[in-house]
C-alpha cells in the first residue's frame, strides 16, 4: 500500500514536472511535424481518400494524426466524420481530446510565458526602485520605446553619478514624450548635475577630477574634445601614459589640428611603444600636423599593414605623400638656393670638402652625427 | 416475522432515499482532486485547498520579514515565504494551482465530462497564469534579498515580495499600481488570485448538471487510469493512480 502510494505520488510528481518542463520547452517535443509526416500519417490518409465515409479510416487518420501531436489538423477529421456519425462516441472522445490538447497547447505557452514575464518585471523593478542600471537595459531590450522605462533609465544613470548619459536617454525620453514637463525637469537636473562635473574636471587637478572628466563626457557636445585632451593631461600628470594616450587619441579622433595633443600623442607612442594599428594611424595623423610629412607617411603605412580598413587612413596617407613631395619640393629648392654662395678662391665649399674627403676614404658619416676623421 | 417486515421496510426506504449511492463521475473526481482533496498532497487535501493554505502562509512569511530589522531574520522569512510559493517537493502555490488545473483538464477530458466543464477547464488554464507569474516573481525577489548585504537593500524587494504574496490571494489591481484609473483588486483574470479562481471553480461546479456532490473520499483515492487511457476505480482499493496519470 506505502509502495504503491509512493509510486503513484511519484507519478504525479513526475507528470507535473514533465508538464511544466514541456511548458518551457515551449511544447517543442510534440510540435506537429507536418512537413514530415511518418509513413502511418501518409497510408492512413491515403485509406481514407480510398474510403471516405468509413468510420475506420477516419479513426486510424485522426488516432496517427494525434500520435504526431496534430491535434489542429486531427479537428477537422473529426469534426467531419461526426457529421457522418453525430452519435458515434469513438469519435466524439477523440474530439474532446483533440480539442483538449489544443487548449493545452496555449495553457503550457501561457506558463512558459509566465517565467519571461516575471522576469522583464523583475527587471523593471530593479530599474525603477533600486536604480539598476543594467536591469534597466534587460528591460529594454525587451521594451525599447516604453518611455516610463527610458526615463527609468535616465533617472539611474543620473542617480548613479553619469549625467552626461542621463542626457542622453532623457533626450530619448523627449522624443517618445514631446513636451513632457517631468522628462524637461529631469533633463535640466542632469545638465546642470554635468555642468559641475566639467567645472571640477578644468579646475582641479586630483584624481575625481580625472573622473569627473569621464563622467562628464558627452558624445558630440562642444566642450567633448577639451574634456578628453584635460583628462589625457591629468592622466599623464599622474603617471599613467597608457590611459593618457588614449584620451588624446580619443581626443585626435575628434580634432586633429591641436598641436598640443599631437605633441603628447607622438611623445606617448615613443614612451609606451605602442604599435597597434590605431595607435600608429593616431602617431601618424598627429606626425602631419606637426609638418612632419616623411615620418607621418611611415607611421600611416605601418598602420595600413595591421588595418587597411581603419576610417580616413587612406585620406591620411595621401596628403601625407602630397606634404611629403612638397617637403621633398622645398629641401631641393633650399639645396639649390644654397648653391650660388660665393667662396674664397682656393678655399671649397663644405659639400665639395666633404666629397673630397669621401673620396680620399679617410672620413665616414653615420647620418646625424658629426663627420669622424679617422686616419 | 415483525421484525422482518420492519427490516424489509427500512431497507426499501433506504433504497429509495438514495443510501445505495451511484460513484461518481470520472469528471467529477477528477474536480474533487482539484477542489476536495487527493491522496498525493501533504494533508491529502485537493490542490486548490493546497494553494490556498500555501498562498496564506507564505503571505505570513513576507509579512515577518516586512516587520523584522534583522537581516538574519528577513532572509529566513523570506526564504519561508519563497518556498511556500514554488516547492517542488512540498507543493507550493505555483506547483498546487498547476496541478489544480491539469486535475481540470483530466476532467474535462473525461468521456463523461459535460459541456460545462469542457469549456470551463481551458478558461481556467489560462486565468491562473497571473498566479503562475507572480510566483516567478517571487523567486526572482527572494533570491535578490538572499544577496542583499543589509536591511535598507533588502527592503525594497521584500515590500515588493509582499505585496505579490498579498496579490497570488486575493488579486492585485495593475491599473490603480500605474496611477490609472483602477478597478476593484481581482476584477481582471490578469489580475487574479487564487480567492477569484476559488470563485471561478465553484460557479463552474455550480453549472453542473447532474449536480456535483462531494466526491466521497475512497473515490478521491482510488481512481487510475488504464493502459488504454480510461480512467477507472481500483475495486481492490490501492490507493489510485497506480499506473500514473498519462
Amino acid at each position: 500500500m506505502v509502495i504503491s502510494r509512493a509510486l503513484a505520488f511519484a507519478a504525479v510528481l513526475l507528470l507535473a514536472m514533465m508538464r511544466l518542463a514541456l511548458a518551457n520547452a515551449g511544447r517543442a517535443a510534440l510540435s506537429c511535424q507536418i512537413d514530415s509526416q511518418p509513413q502511418s500519417v501518409t497510408s492512413a490518409w491515403a485509406a481514407l481518400k480510398r474510403s471516405p465515409n468509413e468510420l475506420e479510416p477516419q479513426l486510424a487518420l485522426a488516432d496517427a494524426l494525434i500520435d504526431q501531436g496534430c491535434y489542429k489538423e486531427a479537428v477537422p477529421i473529426l469534426e467531419a466524420g461526426l457529421a457522418q456519425r453525430p452519435h458515434s462516441s469513438e469519435l466524439q472522445s477523440r474530439l474532446r481530446a483533440a480539442r483538449s490538447m489544443l487548449n493545452e497547447e496555449h495553457f503550457f505557452e501561457g506558463l512558459g510565458n509566465a517565467q519571461e514575464t516575471a522576469k522583464l518585471q523583475h527587471s523593471v523593478l530593479r530599474c525603477t526602485k533600486l536604480a539598476d542600471v543594467s536591469a534597466c537595459d534587460d528591460a529594454l531590450r525587451s521594451k525599447p520605446d516604453d518611455p516610463q522605462l527610458v526615463i527609468a533609465k535616465g533617472d539611474a544613470l543620473s542617480h548613479g553619478g553619469h549625467p552626461s548619459d542621463a542626457i542622453l536617454v532623457y533626450l530619448h525620453a523627449g522624443s517618445l514624450l514631446p513636451g513632457d514637463v517631468g522628462v524637461k525637469s529631469k533633463l535640466a537636473v542632469a545638465e546642470s548635475q554635468r555642468e559641475a562635473l566639467v567645472s571640477q574636471c578644468q579646475g582641479s587637478a586630483d584624481v575625481a577630477a580625472v573622473d569627473a572628466c569621464q563622467a562628464a563626457l558627452l558624445r558630440g557636445s562642444p566642450d567633448e574634445f577639451e574634456l578628453l585632451r584635460r583628462k589625457g593631461i591629468l592622466l599623464q600628470s599622474f603617471g599613467k601614459p597608457e590611459q593618457a594616450l588614449e584620451a588624446f587619441i580619443a581626443a585626435n579622433v575628434l580634432k586633429q589640428d591641436d598641436k598640443s595633443v599631437s605633441l603628447a600623442i607622438v611623445a606617448l607612442t615613443d614612451s609606451t611603444g605602442r604599435r597597434d594599428a590605431l595607435a600608429l594611424a593616431a602617431r601618424g595623423s598627429s606626425l602631419l600636423t606637426l609638418h612632419r610629412a616623411s615620418e607621418a607617411l611611415q607611421s600611416l603605412h605601418e598602420a595600413e599593414a595591421l588595418a587597411p580598413a581603419l576610417p580616413k587612413l587612406r585620406v591620411e596617407i595621401a596628403q601625407a605623400e602630397q606634404a611629403a613631395r612638397a617637403e621633398s619640393k622645398r629641401a631641393v629648392a633650399a639645396s639649390a638656393n644654397a648653391q650660388p654662395i660665393k667662396t674664397q678662391p682656393g678655399v671649397p665649399s663644405k659639400p665639395q670638402a666633404d666629397t673630397r674627403m669621401a673620396a680620399s676614404g679617410a672620413v665616414t658619416y653615420s647620418n646625424d652625427a658629426a663627420p669622424a676623421h679617422t686616419n | 416475522m415483525k421484525h422482518l417486515a420492519a427490516l424489509a421496510l427500512v431497507l426499501s426506504l433506504l433504497v429509495a432515499g438514495g443510501c445505495v449511492s451511484r460513484p461518481p463521475t470520472i469528471a467529477h473526481v477528477h474536480i474533487g482532486h482539484a477542489i476536495t482533496g487527493v491522496h498525493v498532497t501533504p494533508n491529502k487535501e485537493g490542490y486548490m485547498v493546497t494553494a490556498e493554505r500555501r498562498g496564506a502562509e507564505a503571505v505570513e512569511f513576507s509579512r515577518l520579514a516586512a516587520a523584522s530589522n534583522d537581516l538574519a531574520i528577513i532572509k529566513q522569512n523570506v526564504a519561508a515565504a519563497v518556498k511556500a510559493t514554488d516547492a517542488e517537493d512540498n507543493f507550493g502555490v505555483k506547483q498546487a494551482i498547476v496541478m489544480a488545473s491539469n486535475h481540470l483538464t483530466f476532467a474535462a477530458t473525461s468521456d463523461d465530462a459535460s459541456v460545462n466543464v469542457q469549456q470551463a477547464a481551458p478558461i481556467f488554464a489560462s486565468h491562473i497564469t497571473r498566479v503562475v507569474e507572480r510566483c516567478e516573481l517571487i523567486v526572482l525577489l527572494g533570491k535578490d534579498v538572499e544577496a542583499s548585504s543589509s536591511v535598507a537593500e533588502a527592503s525594497v524587494s521584500v515590500a515588493e515580495l509582499g505585496k505579490l504574496t498579498r496579490a497570488n490571494v486575493s488579486g492585485d489591481d495593475f491599473n490603480a499600481a500605474a496611477g490609472n484609473a483602477g478597478g476593484a483588486a481581482g476584477s481582471l483574470p490578469s489580475q487574479y488570485g487564487l480567492v477569484q479562481l476559488r470563485k471561478e471553480l465553484e460557479a463552474m461546479v455550480a453549472r453542473e448538471s447532474p449536480r456535483y456532490v462531494t466526491v466521497p473520499q475512497w473515490y478521491l483515492f482510488n481512481l487510475v487510469r488504464l493502459p488504454n487511457g480510461r480512467w477507472v476505480f481500483d475495486k481492490l482499493g490501492r490507493g489510485g493512480n497506480i499506473d500514473g496519470y498519462k
